[in-house]
């Protein structure tokens, strides 16, 4: 094992154009990013508040998002949105015009939004609601924990589960919305969200993205190099083929090298960016296990691919470049909206895609300080990369060629 | 008796081209098997069917015994090949190749490093240990992939075509290093279109044309398959009916052809034959130049039996 590792090493780094650009790639692309919006990070930036419909609907949800949408202040005061009350009719009205940015539905107990475009304003708005989502999350658990157990509310009156009436439980609701209403309509809660840092957050998602991207195309290499253990695709793949160590070595040795150099290239890449002065998150540890988990999926998805018989090296990266784009296009790495439609639609899909995974986690400890979900996605990252890598050997442990590749 | 590889109705098409039609094999433990044939009649195919390298349509393929799958890395280790192209890393030097691929059988440090030492030897690159494979001119090149193939020391080696675009130097290092290898133990499967390689080291050969085996046997066997024995060529300008009627009735000969003052005359047997001819020629005071006997050549049971030369 040992062996075929040091080998793998060797051979890899010494394949200069592959190794080099493994490291350069990122780079490049983070530096173009950077030169393209990156003076978002050196202004302080203020915006003007960004006009936004709240849909007449449910008066307890629509109050509910109004005050916690006016509540919202920017660094200098300002606040970020100006909300209009309006009908449903003149809410479509004013967003086909282009005078809201975004419409906020109440006609249930959770809002939805609904915009027209995708540049940073509708992103903003998107943003701020999923933190809406978030807050009263936590109001409906409290409330839950309430009718549970029954706790002390504000007023001071301890109030035991056999006594709940209620009257009472809608006395200790409304003293509780009130609480927290008046706590996150200043600006503390907002501090503490990513909207505290205005569009900046919004741009780092970009830079979440390569990282994304980058782990996901490592896969290009790993298909290179499995198809060359592929039986009868050049003479050197005969000689792999015929020797006497089995291909789960010879595949986890390879992986392994792979790995080490595509993860020193992310690596390389977030310090460079931090270097540059892009603001990500400051948790090496845990980036560099986001990063680690990242590269394993994306390099045994490239096995698997380059494991699939019949198919010459071309088509199989030409699969590899299109599954990479797929994934990361679903996952918003390219554009803005589908993740979100993905979300509302079919939410299980962003649980498991893997660029989807690979952003949220850098989101969960940048922006929602979540290690519960951190760990979930991580380990769900890996054990996507354990399954795939396993049926990867089962193919090639067992493979023949239909024909030789070679002039004969 | 153990046989190393037995091939039993192999199958193999590409698309509408059957390229092994029933094709049939046994080679036994320890002999030099040579599988004879010209450019395009299956040699390859053969080989890397019997290697699990390729899927066939049908037939049954045994090698020391047991069936041939890729999954069977014990029966693998006792395998070394020499494929028809180069195959080595263009990244790792002389030493570093062998011994990598030494290392995908030996594990045992000491041992590998005794086995490349050896191999390299064997080949006598031991001059060109640090060099990559692009420094190497041709001939060292198929000798490092010689050395790739055998460093494990397997009980049997395949050899495609080794000497194909090989200085003749080269070539001969390369055949003497076969013979070598089969005196120490060691079964080799050597395919080739060159005859007089094939009867030089081969101890049993296999003729095979368009994916069938045409005859099997030693060289003297697969001679004694042809009704020639003997061909004596001669050229005289005055040779009259009646000469050639006497001719003719010489003993063993069975043709005789006389054209143009060439004198063309086949034997199926017997010593001699030139003997008779050169006397009956000085009895008549006949001149005569440019004398020839020929024996036959596996080139001449190929083309008694297929009708084509073996050559191209
Ligand atoms: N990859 C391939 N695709 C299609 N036909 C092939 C392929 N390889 C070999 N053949 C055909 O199969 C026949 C046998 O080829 P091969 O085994 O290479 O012969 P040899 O090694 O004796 O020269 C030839 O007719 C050749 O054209
Ligand atoms: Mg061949």
């Amino acid at each position: 094992m040992l062996h075929s590792l040091k080998y793998a090493f060797i051979t890899t780094v010494k394949n200069k154009n592959t190794f080099v650009w493994t490291f350069i790639f990122p780079i490049a692309l983070s530096t173009f990013m950077f030169l393209s919006f990156g003076n978002v990070y050196k202004d302080e930036l203020v915006m003007n508040s960004i006009p936004v419909a709240v849909e007449e609907g449910v008066e307890e949800t629509q109050i509910s998002v109004q005050n916690f949408l006016e509540g919202a202040k920017q660094s200098n005061g300002d606040p970020y949105f100006v909300v209009s009350v309006l009908s449903k009719e003149a809410a479509k009205e004013a967003l086909e015009n282009g005078d809201v940015s975004a419409i906020v539905t109440t006609e249930g107990l959770t809002p939805t939004v609904v915009v027209n475009g995708n540049d940073f304003k509708e992103e903003i708005v998107i943003t701020a609601m999923n933190e809406y989502l978030k807050y009263k999350k936590t109001i409906d658990d409290i409330t839950a924990d309430i009718i549970k157990n029954g706790i002390a509310v504000e007023s001071g009156a301890g109030v035991a589960p056999e006594e709940m009436t209620p009257e009472k439980l809608a006395e200790a609701e409304a003293a509780i919305l009130a609480k927290i209403a008046e706590a996150e309509t200043d600006e503390q809660f907002f501090n503490e969200t990513s909207l505290a840092k205005g569009p900046q957050n919004i741009y780092n998602n970009f830079f979440y993205a390569t990282f994304a991207m980058g782990c996901l195309f490592a896969c290009l290499g790993a298909v290179n190099l499995t198809d060359k253990l592929m039986p009868g695709r050049t003479p050197l793949s005969g000689r792999l083929n015929i020797c006497g160590t089995s291909k789960l070595k010879m595949v986890i040795s390879q992986m392994s090298v792979n790995l080490l150099v595509v993860f020193a290239a992310q690596m390389g890449a977030y310090f460079y960016m931090r270097l540059i002065g892009i603001e990500l998150t400051d948790d090496i540890l845990a980036v560099a296990g986001i990063l680690l988990a990242g590269a394993s999926f994306g390099i045994s998805l490239g096995v698997l691919i380059g494991a699939i018989p019949r198919l010459g090296e071309g088509a199989k990266v030409g699969i590899g470049v299109g599954v990479t784009m797929l994934i990361s296009f679903l996952a918003d790495l390219c554009t803005t909206g589908i993740k979100d439609s993905i979300e509302r639609n079919m939410p299980i899909i962003n649980r498991i895609s893997p660029a989807a995974l690979i952003s949220d986690s850098f989101m969960t400890i940048y922006v929602y300080d979540d290690y519960d979900r951190y760990f979930r996605n991580l380990i769900t990252l890996v054990v996507m990369a354990v399954v795939i890598t396993t049926i990867a050997i089962f193919i090639l442990s067992r493979s023949r060629a239909n024909k030789m590749m070679l002039k004969t | 008796m153990e046989y190393a590889v037995e091939v039993d109705k192999l199958v193999k098409r590409y698309k509408e081209l059957v390229a092994l039609d029933h094709f049939d094999m046994t080679i036994r433990e320890g002999e030099i098997f040579g599988l004879l044939g010209p450019n395009g009649s299956g040699k390859t195919t053969t080989v890397n069917c019997i290697l699990s390298l390729l899927k066939y349509d049908k037939g049954e393929i045994r090698v020391f015994g047991r069936e041939m799958k890729p999954s069977d890395y014990e029966l693998k280790k006792q395998i070394g090949v020499v494929f028809q192209e180069v195959a080595v890393f263009d990244e790792l030097t002389v030493r570093e190749n062998v011994d990598y691929f030494c290392g995908l059988y030996v594990s045992d440090k000491a041992t590998r490093k005794q086995y490349v030492e050896d191999a390299i030897r064997f080949v006598g690159l031991e001059n060109y240990e640090k060099f990559v494979p692009g420094k190497l001119s041709g001939g060292l090149l198929r000798r490092l992939n010689i050395a790739c193939g055998i460093a494990h020391k397997p009980k049997l080696i395949f050899f495609d075509e080794p000497t194909v675009a090989v200085d003749p130097q080269s070539r001969n290092n390369i055949l003497e290093g076969i013979m070598k290898l089969r005196d120490m133990g060691a079964t080799i499967v050597y395919t080739s279109h060159y005859m007089e390689e094939v009867e030089q080291i081969c101890d049993r050969i296999l003729i095979m044309d368009k994916g069938r085996a045409v005859a099997t046997g030693t060289a003297e066997e697969l001679k004694n398959m042809t009704k020639n024995r003997e061909t004596i060529t001669l050229e005289t300008d005055s040779l009259g009916e009646e000469d050639l009627k006497v001719l003719r009735e010489l003993p063993h000969a069975y043709d005789l052809k006389y054209e143009g003052g060439l004198l063309s005359i086949s034997y199926s047997a017997g010593r001699n034959n030139l003997v008779r001819v050169v006397n009956y020629l000085q009895e008549k005071d006949i001149a005569f130049t440019n004398v020839h006997s020929k024996v036959p050549t596996l080139n001449d049971v190929f083309l008694e039996i297929t009708g084509k030369e073996l050559r191209d």
